[in-house]
């Protein structure tokens, strides 16, 4: 059954934080991509695999795929990190019956509207009412953007809206 | 007619490429047509890439995108252009990349000289102790 060793959401996906620090630090051996905008577009796909440190094994999923390889227990074997674009996929995932325990927020973009909780992570309205929906269905959430950060607890952050 | 001589365009974390070119007009003079863009903290994967794009659309065919590493989102996103654009596209940004870039552009398109630039960076890297010792 496949470990997930860590479960992030960042919206540059595969890219420096997670190649140079994350793989590393959760030994993870996989990744597996959930979005359902990268499912659907096999170049984009193809980058994101080609990003992958050599000895990576990715895979992406659409959201509700996703879902129903975790729940059937086909997503394989090995460490896994698995990765969404956003908040509203991962609450989606969990809703469809994604038990994680912990998620970390690494990076959610910017934009206007978008208030800075932590270093360069940032939230609006819509993101925080998908938090306190992740608190209640008791998914710990954390944030932290490289290992080197203290990782911050949900209920910190939310004192900062 | 021929084309217009190809421009490089670097891509780089926090645009440490600005200072990289500027410092290489200390070998190599003025550098026509040779820019960097920073790729920030807080952009998203799509400002960065409209970005990029809107650069990119005003360089000329057979020009040259160089990412700062591979599997950053500078490559990434300098990929996802390679499909819209004539453009070459090579990760692992450094000095002697950068001068070889320049000039191998009055040799024609860097488009297509990126498995030459390539090698070139593949040979830039030496183990300068050892080197010494088997001399």
């Amino acid at each position: 059954m496949a470990n997930i060793v860590l479960c992030r959401i960042d919206s540059r996906l595969i890219h420096g934080q997670v190649v140079t620090k994350w793989v590393g630090q959760s030994q993870a051996n996989r990744i597996a991509v959930v979005s359902d905008d990268l499912d659907a577009d096999p170049f984009m796909k193809n980058i994101f695999m080609m990003a992958a440190p050599p000895n990576i094994k990715v895979d992406c999923y659409g959201v509700a795929g996703f879902c129903a390889a975790w729940r059937d227990n086909r997503l394989g074997d090995g460490n896994v990190l698995v990765l969404f674009p956003n908040l509203a996929s991962v609450r989606q995932a969990v809703i469809d019956g994604f038990d994680v325990a912990q998620i970390q927020v690494g990076g959610l973009g910017g934009g206007p509207g978008r208030k800075v909780v932590f270093q360069n992570i940032t939230l609006d309205d819509a993101d925080e009412a998908v938090l306190r929906d992740l608190q209640a269905r008791q998914v710990a959430v954390c944030f932290q953007t490289i290992p080197e950060d203290k990782p911050q607890k949900l209920e910190d952050i939310l004192k900062r809206l | 007619m021929s084309e217009p001589a190809s421009q490089i365009l670097t891509l780089t974390h926090g645009g440490w490429g600005a200072q990289l070119i500027d410092s290489l007009k200390m070998v190599a003079g003025e550098l026509p047509g040779v820019s960097d863009l920073a790729l920030m903290p807080v952009d998203t994967m799509s400002e960065f890439q409209d970005k990029v794009r809107s650069r990119v659309a005003a360089m000329p065919p057979g020009s040259l995108i160089v990412a700062d590493f591979t599997g950053g989102s500078t490559s990434n996103v300098a990929a996802r252009l390679s499909a819209d654009f004539d453009i070459g596209v090579i990760t692992g940004l450094n000095a002697t990349l950068l001068l070889a870039a320049l000039d191998l552009r009055d040799a024609g398109r860097l488009a297509d000289q990126v498995d030459e630039l390539v090698e070139i960076g593949r040979n830039s890297f030496r183990n300068v102790v050892k080197s010494l010792q088997q001399r």
